[in-house]
């Protein structure tokens, strides 16, 4: 009986309350209002969520542009083992990015594949960087084949991209060309420089020995390219031999290439191809004791030469 | 709280033509309906510049990705042909090719459509036709459409899209052109080798002579594979190579004279 009584007060007195919120026009207006901030809410809170993927797009393209840095610049011939390592190196500027939006680690997998471009072997390295979205999951594949890459895409909510050297490869190609031709044009300059040294020394008045007969031969039938050690011919002389001054440079030592630029006049860093082979260096290609001598240049050992 | 108010009769009298009912009006003034009213007509008016402003953004974000994503076929479909050897030359250019090199696109469209690879004979030369290449990553219906229509080679060069539109261009015989230059390049070294067997043993290598020679030297074409060489004698002979779709070039080795 009480407790109806105290309900009854509390109906009257709802019922009969007067005050600016209480008019018809004031309650329209809190629900338009309610229904525009829940609506505003969901809104907002959708917009985060696109952010994040968004976020975690760009963060993949970084991360991407980042590894390549890294194999352009640092590992040279072959991709970081973790992205611990690029992140390391200090080539992803936002310090955030070691974890995706949703604070899960990236997934990083790669694998390479040698090729032929136009007639350079190349090894060409192609891979996948993706977070594992907002589910925390990790719904996408892991490339390891030309097969895989093709088909590869990241699935359900994961973010991420592909990625490939492809094009630091053409431009390396481009400079493995210009570099090749240098030091080929150099060394002929140095075996037309040093035959014009001993037809100097072999025209004046007081001829060296070795002009007119060093172990049978004369000095217009010496070999006068920088001698390697690949040159096992017999019977070739070399004008380095006959004067005592120079020295064998053994090809595929990088020690040695980088002496070898040195003495034709360029820097230590053309002893190795962009991709960081070593010069194999051969200064009778064509195995002859007599001349005309061909010197050449490669890069491996079975790799096509200049 | 509400306010009253009306306009005055004698007012109203003096405009003369207007219904007298609407010139009586009477009624309540809600400072909360006004608020209101007011606010969403702000809050409208805001919340319409931001989409503008938005779309805008995203149009030009999805126009520059899709030039991108075209960009990279293009360069994908050049890496392919620029990694050709006598074994796995192909005449066809098409996305699953592509796709093999590609950076960064899945070969759709931010509207799930494949990227569109259209292709039309070209010029003629090296013994071949080559081909014009338009590729697309745009949703465009009708610029897809339009690309489709076109029928020649000279149409998809002359094609108007304007620098927003997501269109590139691929020409083979640039590429056919590198290829051949280059491998005549290196036959014109190999040229000179055999020159220089001449200055020694004067007279051209015989076939096993000059088989050696290439073993010793390793001198290729792009396709990696080694240069042809007819003795005709001792002071003639010819050198060639020739492409994967059999277009020969050849230089003469002459010191008859």
């Amino acid at each position: 009986m009480h407790i109806t009584h105290t309900l009854s007060l509390i109906k009257d007195h709802l019922t009969n309350q007067s005050g600016a919120m209480f008019g018809m026009d004031a309650r329209i207006a809190l629900i338009v209002a309610s229904v525009l901030a829940a609506t505003g809410g969901i809104t907002i809170m959708s917009r985060l969520d696109r952010s994040r993927v968004d976020a975690a797009e760009r963060g993949a393209e970084s991360i991407r542009e980042a590894v390549l840095n890294y194999y352009r610049t640092i590992s040279i011939s072959q991709m970081p083992y973790s992205l611990d390592e690029v992140f390391e190196a200090g080539l992803v500027e936002d310090v955030l990015l070691t974890n995706d939006p949703w604070g899960n680690t990236w997934n990083f997998a790669h694998f390479s594949t040698v090729i032929e471009l136009e007639g350079t072997e190349v090894t060409v390295h192609y891979g996948t960087i993706h977070s594992n979205g907002k589910d925390g999951l990790n719904d996408s594949d892991i490339v390891v084949s030309d097969n895989d890459y093709v088909q590869w895409e990241p699935l359900n909510d994961d973010v991420g991209v592909k990625f490939s050297t492809r094009d630091i490869e053409l431009t390396r190609l481009e400079e493995f060309r210009t570099r090749a031709q240098i030091i080929v044009d150099k060394i002929t300059a140095k075996e037309a420089a040093n035959y014009l040294e001993a037809s100097a020394a072999c025209s004046g008045p007081n001829l060296p020995t070795w002009c007119n007969n060093f172990e049978g031969k004369n000095y217009t039938q010496f070999n006068f390219y920088p001698q390697s050690d690949l040159d096992g011919t017999d019977g070739v002389i070399y004008y380095a031999d006959a004067t005592g001054n120079g020295s064998t440079y053994s090809a595929g030592d990088v020690s040695d290439m980088q002496q070898l630029m040195l003495d034709i006049g360029l820097p230590t860093s053309y002893a190795q191809d962009p991709w960081g082979r070593i010069l194999f260096y051969t200064s009778n290609a064509t195995e002859r004791a007599d001349p005309p001598f061909t010197a050449s240049i490669c890069y491996s050992v079975a790799g096509s030469c200049f | 709280m509400c306010w009253r108010f009306a306009l005055p009769f004698n007012r109203a009298k003096r405009r003369a033509g207007v219904p007298w009912q609407l010139l009586n009006q009477a009624g309540a003034f809600s400072p909360f309906m006004f608020g209101l009213l007011a606010g969403i007509a702000v809050f409208s008016s805001m919340a319409s510049q931001w989409a503008k402003k938005d779309l805008l953004k995203m149009e030009l974000e999805r126009a520059n990705r899709a030039k991108y994503e075209a960009q990279d076929i293009a360069k994908a479909l050049e890496f392919s042909i620029l990694a050709e050897t006598a074994e796995n030359y192909d005449e066809d250019l098409t996305l699953e090719r592509a796709l093999q090199h590609t950076n960064k696109s899945y070969g759709r469209t931010r509207g799930k459509q494949d990227v569109l690879i259209t292709e039309r004979e070209g010029n003629e030369s090296f013994d071949r036709h080559h081909e014009r290449i338009a590729i697309t990553a745009s949703d465009d219906t009708l610029l897809r459409s339009t690309i489709n229509q076109i029928g020649s080679a000279d149409g998809l060069s002359r094609l108007d899209i304007g620098d927003k539109e997501a269109v590139v261009i691929l020409d083979t015989e640039v590429l056919r052109q590198r290829q051949v230059d280059t491998s005549h390049k290196y036959m014109e070294a190999m040229a000179e080798q055999i020159y220089q067997f001449f200055s020694g043993q004067l007279r051209f290598p015989t076939q096993t002579e000059f088989e050696n020679l290439q073993q010793q030297l390793k001198i290729t074409d792009v396709w990696g594979q080694e240069f042809d060489y007819l003795r005709k004698g001792d002071f003639e002979a010819r050198l060639e190579f020739t492409t994967p779709w059999n277009y020969t070039q050849s230089v003469d080795l002459n010191l008859k004279e």
